[in-house]
Formats: structure tokens, C-alpha cells, sequence
């Protein structure tokens, strides 16, 4: 009740106080936003045309010759020129993962190098075929079909639109591949996509996975089988567990972008100690607010404790009082975090949808945000309720 | 049970600024009893507030004991003092001491705060009743801040006694106030030293609370002089 009192009572500087608390979590909730929002849009444009985790045949290496009785051996392994390795069986694989809890999609895939040729011009490209009807599960060719469609039927192809542009050709029309295994096939456009990226939309051709057995020799084995989480921060522990289970080589995908996983590491930390020192000004701002007051409000004090009011209830009214104005101001201050945050968004909208900062009010780590606050400004409020307890209400009421 | 509710046994109080020690209580004993109105009297610098915050349990005796209502006070810790205070002593001072941000009803059921009554109810009828009684049943609701000097000392005498204390403590509560309200303050604590046989001792320069009172203990350089020469003392000792 007293806590409450002298918060009511003293107006301007509980508003002002709250305000502190609220523009720190502003900025704690605001840079966790932006900090979270960044990390999500750099890892979704890495990770977005890419499998979680890649299940590949382990590689094929050349038997050996033993060794012979008194001669003496020199080997050689020549790598390369093996055959090129596949999975067979590749629909039971398909089945054991689809059914491992965090599984989002799984798509077998035939991938490889080739050519494209239409009359005198050659472009070399990467030839991916997918089973039908999953052509879009790893990388979003659906969303990015700018002409026909992307439902392929054996013999079609899908091709990207600088592809496209550069050999002067569209949907209907058709044009030749042919593989590093040196097969040939002449393929209809089926359609043109265009995913936002310049390599896919320059390098890349879809087709259906018997269309891709065929050009790369593979019968009706493939050659990797890609897979996408739920969670794609779980793709190390993911891949392990495939690993285990089907015995073939598990790729995750932060394994093969370490570079990003530390340029996001340290953008996170650099977000830290922002957040670090917003929590150190609601620290210092309420310590010195609940100081004032205990100075202010000695001669009270002193005569509460003449009352008989213990010391113990002296310090839990100004530790009350600081969790009180961290509470409080904290959420206060989220709900302000979370309008900025929306309207920074709203006011750096582009025409086509998206926002000019990758800022994301849902990640505001908002309940993070109060309980440091809370829990900083009640220790805040320790130092002036040791002092405030320790005034000795004889030298208050002699004065 | 005895009507003693506060005694002091040989009470000395020394302050010792580095070598120098001043001895401001030498040897007080004092006896009172349940329902008296004493009034504690001397000249400034005597030891009457040593003495009066010695007997309210705030400062500790250098050597001497307190024994208030049947305990020693030495024998307690400091909690437990913090709870005899606030169960057996009421204070009124010279300067109200009201908090300022609380209205005069609150400021009256302060003392029972500590207590956690199982019936706040009762603890409230009863500091509207004390208000009723020193006359502020229309100032209830007033804030400290919008109460005369008067009504303030008023408030300050029922909240001294919200607890319903053995003892009450007043130094110079009329210090402050002019003539006419300092005699009303002083009927009244007087009034319910008789209606609630509540022990009073007033530390007091003014010669007409001397008048009003059941006995006169009389101080003098941290000693007690004995009834009847008082006033064969030469100035100065």
C-alpha cells in the first residue's frame, strides 16, 4: 500500500521514471526486432532455395589391389573418374524420413551438370529433377513462375528467366540438354520462373526426376535425397539422426555455410550489448530515482520506524516500488516496442510488399525484455532500500 | 497484574566524541504506572528526549535497563523490540510528523500496519472512532498537507494511540502549537489518559502542563532531583 502511495504521490517523477524504464525497453524490444528480423531474412535468403539437410551416397572410391609378396607397391587414387555414385532404393529412405517428427518435406532429386544448346548458342547449366508434383518443396518455383506453369510431365523443363531471355525463348518452344554423361534430350519449356535469384534464374533448369535419370545414366536410382525441417536450426542434430538411420552421407546446411552462422553470431552480439546497456540505463535510472526518494522521504522513514515498522518492511516498500515501476514501465514499454517496431515497418514498405528494414515486431523477445527489466529494476531498488532501512528515527526526530 | 508499566533502573546515556565523553543521562530511576499523567520537566539540554527515546525503546541505554510492561527491553533484539514498540508505545512530537501522502485516517491506522490485523475492518473502526474522539470525524479524509497545526497534533495524538498502548511519549507536544491549541491538545490527552487509563509521560517546559499533571519529575543535568528541592537548586547545577 505504501509503495503504491509514493508512486501515486510523487506523479511527475513516477511518469518520468516510467518513461525511462519504457524508452529503455523500447530500445531493447526494438533492436531485438530488427537484430531477429535481419538474422530470419539473411538465413531465409541463404537457406531458402536450399535443402535443411542432403542425404547423399557416400562417394565411390576404387578397390585396391593387395598387396604383393616381395614387391614393393606404389598406389595412386584417382578421383573423378569413377562412377557416378546413386541411391538406390531410395523410396524407402523417402518413407523412414517423411515420418521423423520435424520432417517438413522431403523430395528425391537427381542432380547434375550439362549444356544447353539452341542453334549456335551453348550456355552450361545445373539440371535438377524432381519426383512430379514436388517440384516446388525446396525451392518455391510455383511462387516464381512468371509464364506456363511448373506441373512437369516427363519431357518438360522448367528455366529461369535470364536463361530464357538469353536464348530468346519463352513457353511452348523447346530446346536440347545434354548431360556431362554425354546424353542428349530436346525438352519442352513447360515454364519461366523467376525466384529473385540471379544464379537460379541464369544457370538453373528443372525437370522430372525419369527425364534426369535418363540424361545422367542413373536408372531409377538418384542421386541425393534433400530434406526440409520444421526448424532449420535443428538440421546438425537432424542430419545425425539420418546419418544413423539410412547409413548415407547427412549434409546439413550450417555446416556448409559457417561463414553465415558467424556473421549472424556476431550480429547478435552487437544486438546484446545494446540490449546490455538499455537494461544498465533502466538499472541506473530507477537506482537513482528510489535514492532520491529515500533521502527525500527520511524524516517518513524515521517515523515509521518509531511506529514500529521493522526494517525488514522498510526495504521490501522500495524493493516493491522497484519491481512496481519494472513491471509496469516494462510493459509499458513492450507494447511501445511492438507499435514502433509495426510502424517502422508500415512506414518502409515497398510497392512489392516487402519492407525496407528487415524488422520483425514478433521478434521482440517482449517477455524477455520484462522480466530483465523487472528483475534489474527490483535489484536497482536494494542499494536505496538498505539506506532507507538503516535511518535511525532518534536523529529524524531530533531534528 | 502490576500497574507499573515502565520502569528505568539506574539509566546512563554517554556519547563519546573521540576522547571526549559526555555523560547526558547519569543514573535515572523512574517508575509509572497505569493511568498516570506525568509530566517530565527541565531545562533544555536536561536529558528530557535522551531520556523519553531511551524509554520508547528507539535509543539504548549506555548502562541501566528498561522494563517495559514486565520485560527487559535489554533482553530483547532489536526485532523484538520493533514489536514491543509498536504494540506498547505511542509517540506525539513536537513537530506532528504526519505523512504527508496519506489522509488523516490512514496516517491514524499507520501503527497498526506492522500488526497485520486478521480484521482490518475493526482497526479502521477503530482509528475512526479516535478521530471522532479528538474531534476530526469531518477531516478523515483530509490529506496531512490540508490539516491546521492543530488538527494535525490532533491526528498525531490518535495515531499514538491506535495500538492501544501502555504508554505514551509526548515531547513538547505543545512546542508548537499557539496557547489556545496547545491547551486543547493538552485537555485532551489529558481526557483520555482518564477515560483509557493509558500511561503519559509529556516532556515539557510549560509550568501549567506541570499544573495539569498527576506528578512532575523534574531533571537536571541527566539526573532526576528529588521532589521538593527542585527549586533550592542553584542554576547551573
Amino acid at each position: 500500500m505504501v509503495a503504491l502511495r509514493y508512486l501515486r504521490s510523487g506523479r511527475l517523477q513516477t511518469a518520468l521514471i516510467f518513461s525511462g524504464v519504457a524508452i529503455g525497453i523500447v530500445v531493447f524490444t526494438f533492436m531485438a526486432a530488427l537484430i531477429n528480423g535481419l538474422a530470419v531474412t539473411l538465413t531465409n535468403n541463404v537457406i531458402g532455395d536450399l535443402a535443411h539437410v542432403r542425404l547423399e551416397p557416400a562417394p565411390r572410391i576404387p578397390r585396391q589391389l593387395g598387396e604383393i609378396a616381395g614387391l614393393r607397391t606404389l598406389l595412386a587414387v584417382q578421383r573423378g573418374n569413377e562412377p557416378r555414385a546413386a541411391i538406390d532404393g531410395w523410396r524407402g529412405f523417402v518413407e523412414t524420413t517423411e515420418k521423423l517428427s520435424g520432417v517438413q518435406s522431403v523430395v528425391a532429386s537427381v542432380a547434375g551438370s550439362g549444356f544447353i544448346q539452341r542453334g549456335e548458342k551453348i550456355a552450361p547449366v545445373s539440371v535438377t529433377g524432381y519426383e512430379p508434383g514436388k517440384e516446388s518443396k525446396m525451392i518455391d518455383l510455383a511462387a516464381g513462375i512468371t509464364r506456363g506453369s511448373s506441373a512437369l510431365a516427363s519431357g518438360e523443363v522448367l528455366i529461369g528467366i535470364t536463361l530464357a531471355e538469353d536464348f530468346g525463348v519463352t513457353t511452348g518452344q523447346r530446346l536440347r540438354i545434354r548431360s556431362d554423361r554425354g546424353r542428349e534430350r530436346v525438352l519442352l519449356i513447360r515454364g519461366i520462373f523467376d525466384v529473385g535469384n540471379a544464379v537460379v534464374n541464369e544457370r538453373a533448369v528443372f525437370t522430372d526426376l525419369s527425364t534426369a535419370q535418363g540424361l545422367f545414366e542413373l536408372g531409377g536410382a538418384v542421386s541425393r535425397i534433400e530434406v526440409k525441417l520444421t526448424d532449420a536450426l535443428a538440421a546438425p542434430a537432424m542430419a545425425a539422426r539420418l546419418h544413423a538411420l539410412t547409413g548415407l552421407d547427412a549434409v546439413d546446411w550450417i555446416s556448409e555455410n559457417a561463414r553465415l552462422q558467424e556473421a549472424l553470431r556476431a550480429q547478435g552480439s552487437t544486438g546484446d550489448v545494446v540490449k546490455f546497456f538499455a537494461v544498465l540505463l533502466i538499472l541506473i535510472a530507477v537506482a537513482s530515482q528510489l535514492l532520491l526518494s529515500a533521502l527525500r522521504r527520511r524524516a517518513e522513514i524515521g517515523i515509521m520506524r518509531s511506529m514500529g515498522v521493522s526494517r525488514a518492511s522498510v526495504t521490501t516498500m522500495f524493493v516493491t516500488q522497484g519491481f512496481l515501476i519494472g513491471l509496469l514501465g516494462s510493459v509499458l514499454g513492450a507494447g511501445l516496442g511492438y507499435a514502433f517496431a509495426s510502424a517502422v515497418v508500415r512506414v518502409t514498405l515497398r510497392p512489392d510488399g516487402t519492407s525496407g528494414l528487415p524488422v520483425d515486431p514478433a521478434l521482440g523477445e517482449y517477455w524477455l525484455a520484462i522480466g530483465i527489466a523487472t528483475v534489474a529494476a527490483t535489484l536497482a531498488a536494494v542499494l536505496p532500500a538498505r539506506i532507507a532501512s538503516g535511518v535511525d528515527p532518534v536523529e529524524v526526530i531530533q531534528q | 497484574m502490576s500497574d507499573v508499566v515502565l520502569r528505568a533502573e539506574a539509566l546512563t546515556k554517554s556519547y563519546r566524541d573521540g576522547d571526549v565523553e559526555t555523560k547526558v543521562l547519569k543514573g535515572i530511576d523512574l517508575e509509572c504506572r497505569r493511568g498516570e499523567f506525568v509530566a517530565l520537566m527541565g531545562p533544555s539540554g536536561s536529558g528530557k528526549s535522551t531520556l523519553l527515546t531511551i524509554l520508547g525503546t528507539l535509543l539504548k541505554p549506555t548502562s541501566g535497563d528498561v522494563e517495559l510492561v514486565g520485560h527487559r527491553l535489554s533482553t530483547l533484539g532489536d526485532r523484538d523490540v520493533t514489536r514491543y514498540r509498536n504494540r506498547h508505545v505511542g509517540f506525539v512530537f513536537q513537530f506532528h510528523h504526519l505523512l504527508p501522502d496519506f489522509t488523516a485516517l490512514e496516517n491514524v491506522l499507520f501503527p497498526s500496519l506492522p500488526r497485520r490485523s486478521a480484521d482490518p475492518g475493526a482497526e479502521r473502526q477503530r482509528a475512526m472512532e479516535l478521530l471522532q474522539r479528538v474531534g476530526l470525524s469531518d477531516r478523515m479524509n483530509f490529506r496531512a498537507t490540508k490539516l491546521s497545526g492543530g488538527q494535525k497534533q490532533r491526528v498525531a495524538v490518535a495515531r499514538a494511540l491506535m495500538n492501544a498502548p501502555d504508554v505514551v511519549l509526548a515531547d513538547e507536544p505543545t512546542g508548537n502549537l499557539d496557547s489556545v491549541t496547545g491547551a486543547l491538545v493538552l485537555d485532551l490527552m489529558r481526557e483520555l489518559c482518564d477515560e483509557l487509563g493509558t500511561f503519559f509521560l509529556v516532556s515539557t517546559h510549560d509550568e501549567a502542563i506541570g499544573a495539569q499533571s498527576d506528578r512532575v519529575i523534574r531533571i537536571r543535568d541527566g539526573r532526576v532531583v528529588p521532589s521538593g528541592t527542585e527549586v533550592t537548586l542553584p542554576v547551573g547545577l
